[in-house]
């Protein structure tokens, strides 16, 4: 009877321990990396590492690849643009570390994916994305190198009618 | 909803193929399931019933098992669970699940069908499992 | 100490139903302490489950017969193995361990979740401890109390049906309420992603593992289930489509439908109500297959004895929570909308689709077929009953089609596949596969059914094989690394696909032999000592069993024994005897238990069955007389297949679940009150 009486008293104070001692369990995980924009951005990225990987096992063929690679590229970008703007209101705390949001949040295998992101945000940033064959090309490019195309503005969908 | 348009045409599609599947399905292979009494009564107003198939559940008469010595041929009789005085002898030729017997309450499914001499041939023999059967405390202690 | 068991029932309702209301409280007003309060009651509530399982166990190996359930599942012979599975034998115990594993996974949940995901947690443990206190209500309110004892103790218990006593028994419902209750672990976070409207893809990310976890619990239990059916069961088949049987079928199916949905949200932010409205249904189905195991509402030579309150109960149960999640569901609509449409049923969209759509169309009409006797009296008064010849007769052509999604959802291309693509990717697997079928076709097969299946099975493993060779070849170029390597860190960078390739592999053996049955033989005949009983295989082994005799070991005195020994030649070359037997424990009363004989090849399996004994009797008193003796012999074919293929399952499935390197990072947060648990340190994906 003493045993249970123990057990009882045990249970029942463990459980309101929180309560009455006003500890209170994180309700928040602010160094969570999977919000709707990451996660589209990581399929896109994980998208584009499987089509390289079926491209060069001969399971698309050139055409398929590049229209496949220009869509996944567009919407990885777009991931990362919105990643971007919404980036500065949450850095706060993290920045003083001096880890920077790009490198916390990893892609779900690091090396090869990493070095596609830093490429693609360059050639946002400094370049041209050719949309309608997702070749990189050197800043002020007007025409690019992997299919002749005009390079229209970055933010144009390809595809569209207007994208000169 | 518009949008999703090619999805419910593939929803849709696949429906009416698994419908149609289930449809003859049940209407080729469906047998009656029912109890002695409601055999019994069938039988009676319908003597073209002896053709049907049929899924009978009732109770294995305690020791009314018989075997065939050389062939493979079991006979037994089944009774209806509520009322004892409407039961049919059953020939079976084939294994009857180790849960069968006749010593002990066995209840019984069989499915076959209901001949004209009053013979059940069954095609089917169910015995359910006399581990779900839990005595009672009398049972136990007596 | 089983005393304490018994009340640490009692107490674990009130803890429950605490933890729950102040999960869904302290989510909804943002109360950090009432919701680490639940999350300890998670912790507390698995603790005082395991007093009343240990509690039972010790009263079966205690032989405290005073218990009414230790007296009818056990009894002072019984071996202690059996004793401990004592705690799942019946109807009240299993309640008791399903109530444990649920706690079990609830606590597991809520450990590894204690520093992510927090936003989740609130809600997912409320729902966790609403399911879990609904098991406890059961167990103190609906007459199924594991401890009821009786007015004195009887001098010895029942026994366990000796069919229950083998080595299947000890793994098979435990495997499966593994299956059913880990996938309450999704649900919970499902309900608690619409509860709070975080419907972005993280509530999947979540519980991923989860969801294959389940599903492999499930699948396995139910192999489990087809083994020892096949080796205790000694008729030679392995699935009867028992409602019981098609009930745990059925959440396997909605699993593996859900499976693979998922990657078309993940990827494509599409069919987003879909899988809310799957999660939903597995869970309920897993209710479902216990409730009508435990209901007696179909007969079954499963059920437990027919109890309508706990009918009522679980019926009542499953309704409200139908009702609760269509109505957030519901709600939630807007939020759930597609971000994507398809553009083209021939893609991998359309594959992954079809597949889910054909899985829930093997469901339905599975459910159809189970309750059909029901629907039928409530609908024309009149019951109705479909039995094998309907569910084979309706999932064949499914299975089919799934047997041919496998080859070609993974090479499909994604949105809309080019001609190009279909032809690079399929002629030559096509053309295998038509190949095979003709070569099978000219040796004589000519099972329609069969053929299509082996034709498909080719095809099918032709291109898992071609994806194989070609990605490793690629990433050996690329990397520059051995072949081997190069198929390991191949599988290993990206573990959910090849896992789910081998995982077909697995599939594709099992629907193989299925196919084999079409081609088994069988040979009935009654025989004296001395005779020989000829049977030729579909390969054409010609298998001679020469009757030796019955012989009754003097074994235990509960236990008689007649075995019949058969000497056995494959093709005229002699190979390991078989023996059958008739067992009958002399305690329980009921007939004799046939053990079967059986013979492994790689193609087929030669069974033996001693199905009767004109005087066992004698047989059992070693009498020379009473040897005359029925035996079934049957060739099974491919039936091996359905094993091997379960452990490349199994390994597909350790694989694809496997935790990946990626995700480790080290980050120190500011510092919260978290009740104790400091967060620098790093966390694994």
């Amino acid at each position: 009877m003493v045993g249970v009486t123990l057990v009882v008293a045990g249970v029942i104070l463990f459980v309101m321990l929180p309560v009455l001692r006003g500890d209170w369990a994180a309700l928040e995980s602010p160094d969570d990396d999977v919000t709707d924009v990451d996660a589209r951005k990581q399929a896109a990225l994980r998208g584009l590492r499987d089509a390289e990987y079926d491209f060069l096992t001969g399971k698309l063929d050139q055409a398929d690849y590049q229209l496949l690679k220009s869509d996944l590229s567009r919407e990885a970008l777009e991931a990362m643009e919105e990643e971007v703007s919404a980036g500065p209101a949450e850095d706060e705390g993290f920045s003083k570390d001096g880890v920077t949001r790009s490198a916390k949040r990893s892609s779900p295998d690091g090396d090869g994916l990493e070095a596609e992101i830093a490429r693609v945000r360059k050639g946002m940033a400094e370049g041209r994305t050719c949309t309608e064959c997702g070749h990189l090309n050197v800043k002020k490019s007007r025409f690019c190198t992997g299919c002749g195309e005009r390079l229209g503005e970055v933010a144009t969908l390809a595809g569209s009618p207007d994208s000169v | 909803m518009r949008e999703n348009g090619k999805f419910f045409v593939g929803l849709g599609g696949v429906a009416l193929v698994v419908t149609y599947l289930i449809w003859t399905g049940i209407s080729e292979t469906m047998v009656y399931y029912m109890t002695p009494i409601e055999l019994m009564a069938r039988v009676e107003a319908d003597p073209t019933f002896h053709q049907v198939g049929v899924k009978v559940s009732g109770r294995v008469v305690r020791g009314s098992w018989t075997r065939a010595d050389d062939e493979l041929l079991h006979r037994f009789s089944v009774v209806d669970l509520e009322d004892e005085s409407v039961r049919f002898p059953v020939e079976f030729r084939d294994m009857l699940p180790d849960t069968f017997n006749d010593t002990e309450n066995v209840d019984v499914v069989v499915e076959g069908r209901f001949r004209e001499d009053g013979v059940f041939e069954a095609t089917i023999v169910l015995a359910k499992c006399g581990s779900r059967y839990e005595a009672t405390a009398e049972e136990l202690l007596g | 100490m089983i005393l304490l068991g018994e009340l640490a029932l009692w107490i674990a309702l009130p803890v429950g139903v605490w933890g729950a209301v102040a999960g869904f409280v302290g989510g909804r007003k943002e109360r950090g302490d009432l919701v680490l309060s639940a999350e300890y009651s998670v912790y507390a509530v698995f603790f005082l489950l395991i007093l009343p399982s240990a509690g039972i166990i010790t009263a079966f190996v205690t032989d405290s017969f005073e218990y009414w359930y230790v007296a009818n599942y056990s009894n002072r012979e019984l071996p202690t193995f059996y004793k401990v599975a004592g705690l799942w034998a019946g109807q009240r115990g299993s309640l008791v361990f399903w109530a444990l594993l649920l706690s079990f996974f609830s606590a597991a949940a809520v450990f590894t979740n204690r520093t992510k995901n927090r936003e989740f947690m609130p809600y997912a443990v409320g729902v966790l401890l609403t399911i879990s206190s609904f098991f406890l209500v059961v167990l103190l309110f609906a007459d199924v109390n594991p401890f009821e004892r009786l007015p004195f103790a009887p001098a010895d218990g029942r026994g366990l049906n000796p069919q229950l006593q083998n080595y299947w028994m000890t793994i098979h419902p435990p495997t499966l309420y593994l299956g059913f209750t880990s996938f309450t672990i999704p649900f919970a976070f499902a309900m608690s992603a619409l509860l709070s409207g975080k419907l972005d893809a993280r509530w999947i990310v979540i519980t991923r593992r989860w969801i294959l976890l389940s599903w492999f619990f499930l699948a396995n239990g139910i192999i489990f289930g087809m083994r020892w059916a096949y080796e205790m069961l000694g008729w030679g088949g392995f699935w009867f489509w028992d409602p019981v049987e098609n009930a745990s079928l059925l959440p396997w199916l909605t699993a593996t439908a859900f499976l693979h949905s998922i990657q078309i949200q993940e990827n494509r932010g599409m069919l987003k109500v879909w899988n809310m409205g799957l999660v939903t249904l597995t869970f309920l189905l897993t209710i479902f297959a216990t409730f009508l195991t435990r209901s007696g509402l179909i007969e079954s030579v499963h059920t437990f004895a027919e109890n309508t309150t706990i009918a009522f109960i679980f019926l009542t149960f499953m309704g409200v929570m139908a009702g609760l999640s269509a109505l957030l569901i519901a709600w939630r609509y807007p939020l759930l909308k597609s971000e994507n449409q398809i553009d083209s049923f021939v893609s991998r969209e359309g594959a992954f689709l079809f597949n889910n759509l054909i899985l829930l169309g093997a469901a339905g009409s599975i459910l159809w077929g189970t309750l059909f006797p029901l629907i039928s009296e409530y609908f024309t008064g009149q019951a109705m009953a479909v039995g094998p010849p309907f569910f084979n007769r309706v999932n064949l052509p499914i299975g089919l089609a799934l047997l041919a999604l496998m080859g070609i959802g993974p090479v499909i291309g994604w949105r809309r596949a080019s001609r190009r693509n279909l032809v690079k990717n399929f002629l030559m697997p096509v053309i295998v596969g038509t190949l095979v079928v003709g070569a099978l076709f000219l040796r004589g097969v000519d099972h329609g059914m069969a053929l299509l299946t082996f034709g498909l099975s080719a095809f099918v493993m032709t291109i898992i094989i071609v994806e194989f060779v070609k990605g490793t070849k690629a990433r050996a170029h690329i990397e520059g690394e051995g072949h081997l390597v190069a198929l390991y860190h191949l599988v290993s960078r990206n573990r959910r696909r090849w896992g789910g390739y081998i995982v077909h592999v697995g599939v594709v053996m099992i629907f193989t032999a299925f196919a084999g049955v079409a081609f088994n033989r069988e040979v009935v005949q009654t025989i004296d000592p001395g005779e020989t009983i000829t049977i030729e295989s579909p390969f054409g082994h010609e298998y001679a069993l020469t009757y030796q005799g019955l012989s009754s070991p003097r074994g235990e005195n509960m236990v008689r024994q007649a075995v019949a020994l058969m000497t056995v030649e494959r093709s005229g070359r002699p190979v390991e005897p078989l023996t059958a037997e008739k067992v009958l424990y002399v305690k329980w009363e009921g007939s004799p238990l046939t053990i079967v004989g059986i013979n492994s090849y790689l193609l087929e399996d030669l069974y033996l069955i001693l199905e009767n004994v004109n005087d066992l009797g004698g047989a059992f008193e070693n009498d020379a007389a009473a040897q005359r003796a029925t035996f079934t012999v049957q060739v099974n074919v491919f039936v091996g297949w359905i094993w091997y293929g379960g452990f490349v399952l199994t390994l597909g499935g350790i694989i694809a679940m496997w935790p990946s390197r990626g995700l480790t990072r080290t980050v120190s947060r500011p510092k919260t009150k978290t009740g104790g648990k400091q967060p620098a340190l790093a966390a694994r994906g």
